[in-house]
């Protein structure tokens, strides 16, 4: 899976039967730090996911057929989940539209 | 999946007979301000009407060839939807402009509330001072208030 931020929707009319109902989302890669790193791609919404949120992109076609249940679905990349936060050596962060526990508690 | 820009067709005489009969589309894909990325890519069309001109969204992989009538058909890059429409922001100025607002808006929320906390202690020290002279009962700091 990959770190990802949700920057847009997409729009089709005419398309595979599998994506009726569906909402395509517009995702660009972000690095540890949470950065965008590399060019956007487009992955279907399992997470009620929405622009600004930092979400887990499975970009595997079997993983995706799964979450439809259809094992012939032509489906490939999905969103499956929403991130609250990534520890690394370097520390803990949190994506931008995450509210951030209080210093104080 | 990916989006990306019909630019041509492409027509084989001489192919693996699987293929046979499977429209052939030239694909630039794109990315949601539709920059290209990366070189074009011959997909088949698993929708049918797609032609030059048309934005899609295209997928790599095991899943193009599910998109097409007969399942078993070797191929790597498919079409499943003609695009009407992008709605996307900036990647890094809607992160920048997210991440500043939340930032100011939470260190003045901690900053204000560590100095209520400070205000609101030393006025519990200042009237404990108070009640503790007018009970006269002696405090290091308020020898001077007895006399």
């Amino acid at each position: 899976m990959k770190l990802c931020r949700v920057i847009g929707t997409t729009v089709a009319t005419v398309k595979q039967p599998v994506y009726d109902g569906r909402k395509v989302l517009v995702v660009i890669p972000v690095d540890a730090a949470l950065e965008p790193s590399g060019a956007s791609f487009l992955a279907v919404d399992f997470m009620q996911a929405g622009t600004g949120d930092t979400v887990l992109v499975a970009q595997e076609g079997n993983t995706a057929r799964q979450m439809v249940d259809d094992p012939l679905a032509p489906i490939h990349a999905a969103v499956m989940g929403i991130v609250d936060q990534v520890e690394t050596p370097a520390g803990v962060r949190y994506p931008p539209t995450v509210r951030q526990p209080s210093a104080s508690s | 999946m990916h989006l990306g820009t019909v630019i041509g067709r492409v027509v084989a005489t001489r192919k693996v007979e699987a293929l046979e009969g499977v429209k052939l589309l030239l694909v630039l894909p794109e990315d949601d301000r539709g920059r290209a990325k990366g070189e074009p890519l011959i997909m088949t069309d698993g929708i049918g009407p797609a032609g030059p001109g048309d934005r899609v969204w295209w997928i790599e992989g095991r899943e193009a060839t599910l998109a097409l009538s007969e399942p078993y058909v070797p191929v790597d890059a498919g079409i499943v939807g003609i695009v009407d429409s992008v709605d996307s922001v900036d990647a890094a100025a809607s992160i920048d402009a997210v991440a500043s607002v939340d930032a100011t808006a939470s260190v003045d929320a901690v900053a204000s509330v560590d100095a209520v906390d400070r205000v609101a202690a030393s006025d519990n020290r200042a009237a404990a001072a108070t009640v503790a002279a007018a009970n006269g009962v002696a405090t290091a700091p308020a020898p001077e208030a007895r006399s």
